[in-house]
This record gives C-alpha cells, structure tokens and sequence, in this order.
C-alpha cells in the first residue's frame, strides 16, 4: 500500500520519533479524547496520528482532528497522475463525508472502494455517524475498514478511519477500535 | 560548459530522429530480438500479471467483451496481439503498453460519445503500439538523460546536490508522454485504422475537442486530463484530424454503444464527482444530454458547492424522470431540509427509502426522518 | 501501468539508509519431522542495468540466468539439508504466477514482509508494539498446505541492479569531482512460512553492493548469504 509507505517515508524524512500509546485516555491535539484498552505505536503527522500495532502495511487507525473546508484526507503525493484531490467541504453531510473518504482512497491509488451501513452513532456530545468500508490495495490485497465522525457546529470534521488486511490484521484490534470509537468525548462533554 | 550543453542537445535532438520499424502483426519474436526491448516487455508482463489481480478490473464481462471488440476491429491485423482491460478509474484515459496490453479507464467510457470515438481512441493507441513509441520514448529518455546527469555532476560539484537516483522503469514509462512527432504519426496511422473500420471519421476530431473543452472549464492551477497531459493536443493535431475527415461519412454506433455502457454511468460520475472539479465534470454531463442521472448529479455539483437554490431545481427536474437513480430523493431531502422546509423535506426521505430500502444509509435517513418528526 | 509491486520497490527505496545486520525474529524452531517439504513459491525477481542517468532498465536475460541459478542453488542447499523440495506450479497459458485461491495470501505475505522491512531495518521506525517480529498469515495458508502437501512455504523476492559501461565511468568522474554516484546493489527479502498455521518462523533480508548471481559461482553466494541462518 503506497499510501502508508508514502506517509510513513515522510515520517522518516522529519525524523519523527514513533511512541508508544499505553491503554488509557488520549487527547488528539485537544480536538477530542480516545480510551483505548491496547498499546499502539504512534506515527504523528500533525494534525492527525496514526496508530498502528502489527505495523502501517497491515492496519492503521488514523485520527484526524480538525479536518477544516479544503482540507485532503492523505498526503496529497499521490502515486496517480490525477486530476483532482478530493477535499472536505463544509456543505458535507454523512453520505458526502462517506463518498469523500472512498474518493479519496482511490485517490492514493486503492481500487474498487466502497462503503455500506452507513449509520447515527454518537461522536462524544455530537450526533456522528459510522461506516464500513472494503477496497483492494492497488496490489490488490484486500482491505476491510471502519469510520467514525462527527460534523461539529463550526462545520469541523472530526474523523477515526481503521483499516486493516482483510485476512488477519483488521479483525486482530477491531474489537479495540469499536471500544475507542465508544470512548469518544469532546473537550466541552461531560465527563 | 557551453561545449558540453551544445553536445547534450545534439545528443538529444539524435535520439529523438531516430524511428523505428513497426512490429510486424503476430510477430512478437522478431521484435524482441532487441536487448532493452526484451527487458521492456518482461517487466510488463509483471504489471500486467499484476493488473489481472488488483481488483481494478471492471467485473462486468460484457462490457469487457464489447470494448474488446471494438479494439479488435480497429486494431485489424494486430487483433491477436493486443489486449484490453478495462479498469474502473475516473479520468479521460486509456494507455497502452509497449507488449500489447491496453488499459480502458471508465472514466473514458463515460466520456466518449458514441462506438465510433471509443474506437477513434483506441485505434490511436493501436498505432502507438505498432510504431514502439514507448520503446522509442524510453531510448530517447534515456539518451536525454544521460546528458542531464552530466549536467548535475557538473551541478553537484557546484554545490546543487548529488546525482542519479535509481528510478522504476515502469514509473518512469508510466510518466512520460508521447512526443508531438509520436501523436502526430498516431493521429494519421490511428485515423486510417477508423476509416477502414468504416467508423464516422469525425470521431477522432469529437475525441480531442471534447478533451480540450473539458480542458477549458477547469481552473488554471487544476492539472489537465490525464489523456492530454500523456498525449499532448494541440490545435494543429485537431485542424488535421478535422480536415481529414472531411466529408468521409461513417458509422457512429451510439446505439450499441450506448448498450453496452449506460447503466454504468451512474457509478463512473460517482467516481468523478470527489475529485472536486465540477466545471469539467458539467462538460462531460452537458454531452449527457438532459435526461436524469445527469440532472441528479448536476444537483449534488450545486448542493456540494453550496448553490442551494440550483441544487433544488435540479433535483426537481431529477426525480420526475424514470432513469434517475433514487438518491436523487435524498439530495432532495438534504437541499430542502438545510431551506428549512422541513415537511417537504421529510417527504422526500420518506420517498428515498421507499425507492430504495436497500441503499446503503438507511440507517441514516431514518434518524433523519426521526429528527424531522 | 503500475507496476504493483511494492515490496520490491519499498526494497529499492530503502536502498540507501539500511542497517546491513540480518533481522531475525527470537522465535522457537523445533524441526516436526525428518524429512520436511518445502513448496517454493515463484521467485519474484528481476535485475537491471543502471543507465549513466540512473535509470533502471530491466534485463530480461540477466533476470532468467539468475533466477535459473538460484533455484539450483536452492535446490543444493535444501537436498544437504534432507529437505523435499516442491516447486509450485503457476497456472497453465495464463499470465498469472499464481492460482486465484492463492493470490490474496501471496499478496498478504508481501504486505507483511513490507511491514517487517519498513519497522524492522529503520530503527526510527521500530515498533514499541512489535519489539519481536513475530508474524503470521492467519489460518487461511490451510489451502497451500493441502494443495501440496507441504509443512512449510519458502517466498523469495529478490532485485539486483548491475551498472552499464557508461555508468561504471560516470562513477569515477564523480569520484574524481567529488559527487557520489550511485552503482549497482543488491536487496532481498526471504521467508519461510510454516503452512501448519501461517507463521512466519524465520525471515532475512540481504542489502549487498557485492555478489553477481548471473554467475553459477555468484547465484550460490548470493543463495547462502540468503539462507543464511535458515533453521532447515
């Protein structure tokens, strides 16, 4: 997947290091705060963090903050010559913010993306929504994902992506992911 | 230093003169006798290999099966050497590699008009891959290049960098775009090939006006189609083909054609629409005519880009027509419930989910349908 | 016109900041039988020639020669070794190199060995979570131990790159001025797979400016300096 490599090789170059998360609360850049009842290492790329425990290759939960009107979901290097880069606007409702994140996969060059149940869940104090996503690497392994977001009042979209290989990788944390994607809350919420 | 620059463009302008005899049909042997050539088609034959199995195949068989045939009867003679996949890709391209496979991309099947510019297109690929342009490309690249590495030696030790990266042949092939001498010679061999098929010989003039007027609806800072950006147009390539087909006649297919892809259509805008580009993409939907998958998405354009009022019309002309597809409900839904006009706005959901129990965001609606109560 | 094959070029991309030291992950090997068989999957392999630019051009005979020779040398090893060996079968008049049924494990065996390399040869990417690369590819491998009756799998990918005439002197005019330029190397990625459950139970990787396996002599140093440390 040249997806993580190309966000994972810009890693590299900045010489960031990667972290361990311990189980317990986290705050994403102050946006909103995750519990998670596993260890994770953790690749930041500000303004997003991306989590992963068997490695980038293989699955990766990326935590986007503040995905604000304009903004791409990947590193815009994308491995295709393109004609446009999706990006987030904020007249989105939930099936645009679905149909943005499968554009955007295929952006980086995965294929045959789509999503399905797309459905109201809870996002801290925010009424969000949840997806499911499958696409084939452009090697063609497949993939299978999860998505959580909210739309805030200022028109801000706070966004969890996992995905993971369809055989082994993504069943492996899933469970965790649901209980992090349970653990939302908001800076404002009620704790 | 001036010695050397003058000697690199020689080396340069030598490389780029030299033409190559065309591969003969069916004979494959003959042709990589060449060493490099050789090591061209082996390292294809991974990425085709790899092609087959990365999901980018369009799953429809028909479909696969009718563009074959188009190929087939543009490409005559080479029929057997050629072969064609369509891959499920926005954009306005098709490509074709040096060993003879030939990659469709929905996005072109979405912009073509009728059979005859499918076949317009493809037989232009044809003659790329009969004269060995990429072979061609890749020796004159690789000529020009040596000269530049002398260059930035020469830069290096003035304190630009290093030089020479190691760079992916298929990377590299897959980035460079063909010569206008290249275009030109597939443009005329390409044309013959349309001609002999019996096709409207307008169609390869349709095909790159088309390409240039989405060219024109885009802003300046938005990269080109990718068909232009590898097979440079220019208004002299569109004045020949135009002159060419000069009162030749021929048959367009939009029927068949129209067959075989117009259930797909619906899907390959999707694909289209996040990339954003909605001047361009109004083009392609203009030459759909008025009917209501155009309207549909010409209603998500406006609601995406915050133009409420257009949005709601165009929803409006969508969902009276039989072939719009059921979201035209909910965009309808979404457009009047952010007017405020709620009840109207819970109609219209109501409908969507009626229309569609299957969609994949019901779950959704209803919670919408719920908040609207 | 992508040539999909990541691990190969993430190889390619790793070139210049590897650390040479084999990765080996402190895993319990206990040989189950005697005789053991080996399936060995279709080597993915190619060599090329450096261009004065830099360019890689693919070398097709270059790329026969050695794959002919490594799989003799393969062949040597695992015979001292009282290992069967089986070759797998491609499919017949079809471009494929593997079977459908096992074309999404070959892919995720390559999604892993990327994973090994990229966490595992760059210290400032070593995972905190993964301190012992310790992998499988899931009970789904059940399919190539039935279909060959095997007890473990051997995945080779393998690039070499040798520099062209013009190359070799673009080398010592840098030299000479002072700039680095780039020659020919050598990058691999070996495994083995235990087909009883999916685990990757020994891997190594190989990062070389030496060794020529388009010689018999080479392909053999090459092949051992590959197995080194191999527990068969």
């Amino acid at each position: 997947m040249r997806l993580v490599f190309a966000a994972a090789l810009l890693l590299a170059a900045s010489c960031e290091q990667v972290t361990l998360v311990e189980p317990g609360t986290q705050s994403i850049n102050g946006a909103y705060e995750v519990t998670t009842p596993i260890a994770w290492s953790r690749f930041p790329l500000a303004p997003m963090e991306q989590w992963t425990v068997d490695g980038l290759p293989l699955q990766n939960l990326r935590l986007y903050a503040t995905i604000k009107d304009g903004d791409a979901l990947f590193d815009n290097s994308s491995p295709r010559p393109d004609d446009g880069v999706p990006r987030y606007r904020t007249s989105m409702r939930a099936s645009d913010v679905a149909d943005f994140v499968l554009a955007s996969l295929a952006q980086v060059g995965t294929n045959d993306a789509d999503f399905s149940n797309l459905r109201p869940a809870a996002f801290g104090s925010l009424s969000g929504f949840r997806f499911d996503i499958t696409f084939f690497s452009s090697d063609g392994l497949a993939y299978r994902g999860l998505a959580c977001g909210a739309i805030d009042a200022e028109k801000i979209l706070h966004l969890l992506l996992y995905i993971g290989t369809d055989a082994v990788y993504f069943d492996a944390h899933r469970e965790a992911v649901e209980n992090i994607f349970r653990s939302l809350t908001l800076p404002n919420d009620q704790k | 230093m001036r010695t050397l620059a003058t000697a690199c463009t020689l080396l340069i302008t030598s490389a780029c003169a030299q033409s190559l005899p065309d591969i003969a049909p069916g004979d494959t042997d003959q042709v990589v006798a060449e060493h490099d050539e050789r090591g061209i088609w082996a390292e294809m034959e991974q990425a085709e290999s790899a092609l087959l199995t990365s999901g980018a195949l369009v799953a429809d068989e028909t479909l696969q099966a009718y563009v074959r045939e188009v190929a087939c009867r543009v490409a005559s003679d080479y029929c057997g050497d050629i072969r064609v996949y369509v891959v499920e890709r926005a954009g306005f391209n098709a490509s074709m590699a040096p060993n003879g496979f030939m990659t469709v991309w929905t996005g072109l099947l979405l912009r073509v008009e009728n059979e005859a510019q499918l076949a317009a297109v493809l037989g232009h690929e044809v003659a790329h891959y009969q004269r060995r342009h990429t072979l061609e490309r890749w020796r004159s690249t690789r000529a020009a290049t040596s000269a530049v590495t002398f260059l930035s030696i020469a830069a290096a030790v003035g304190g630009y960098g290093g030089a020479g990266n190691l760079v992916q042949l298929a990377t590299q092939l897959a980035l460079l775009s063909y010569s206008r001498e290249q275009e030109r010679e597939a443009d005329s061999l390409g044309f013959e090939r349309l001609v002999a098929a019996s096709y409207d010989a307008e169609a390869a003039a349709a095909v790159w006006r088309n390409a240039l007027a989405e060219q024109d609806a885009m802003d300046e800072d938005q990269a080109p189609p990718v068909l232009l950006s590898t097979h440079p147009a220019s208004d002299e390539r569109l004045t020949n083909l135009a002159a060419l087909a000069d009162m030749r006649g021929g048959e367009r297919f939009a029927g068949r054609f129209d067959a075989a892809v117009a259930r797909h259509r619906n899907e390959w805008i999707a694909a289209e629409i996040g990339k954003g580009r909605y001047g361009a993409l109004d083009v392609v939907l203009q030459r759909l005519g008025d009917n209501g998958v155009a309207s549909y998405w010409r209603g998500e354009m406006f609601r995406r880009s915050g133009e409420t009022k257009k949005a709601l019309a165009a929803y409006r002309m969508a969902v009276v027509s039989p072939e719009a597809p059921a979201v035209a409900h909910r965009g309808l839904g979404l457009t009047l419930w952010s007017l405020g006009r709620d009840s109207e706005a819970l109609r219209a959901f109501t409908r969507y989910l009626v229309t569609a129990p299957q969609a994949k965001d019901t779950a959704m609606i209803r919670a919408y349908i719920k908040e609207l109560k | 016109m992508r040539a999909g094959t990541s691990l190969g070029f993430l190889l390619l991309m790793l070139a210049a900041c590897v650390r040479t030291d084999p990765l080996l992950p402190e895993l319990e090997f206990a040989r189950s039988a005697e005789t053991v068989s080996v399936l060995v999957m279709p080597t993915n392999i190619a060599l090329y020639e450096i261009t004065v630019a830099g360019l890689l051009e693919p070398n097709a005979e270059w790329t026969e020669t050695a794959r002919q020779n490594i799989a003799t040398a393969l062949g040597e090893h695992f015979a001292k070794h009282a290992a069967n060996v089986l070759a797998y079968a491609p499919p017949q008049n079809s471009l494929l190199r593997h079977h459908p049924e096992h074309q999404q494990l070959v892919k995720l065996h390559d999604a892993v060995g990327s994973a090994i390399l990229f966490h595992g040869q760059l210290p400032s990417l070593a995972l905190p979570t993964k301190p012992v690369l310790d992998y499988t590819l899931g009970p789904g491998i059940a399919v190539l131990r039935e279909d060959y009756e095997a007890d473990y799998a051997l995945f080779l990918t393998f690039r070499d790159s040798f520099s062209s005439s013009g190359r070799v002197a673009l080398m010592v005019i840098g030299a000479a001025l002072g700039a680095v330029v780039q020659g020919g190397q050598q990058f691999g990625f070996i495994s083995l797979v235990d087909l009883n459950d999916g685990r990757i139970i020994w891997f190594n990787s190989l990062n070389s400016s030496v060794g020529d396996p388009r010689q018999e002599k080479g392909a053999r140093e090459t092949t051992r300096r590959l197995l080194d440390g191999l527990p068969l």
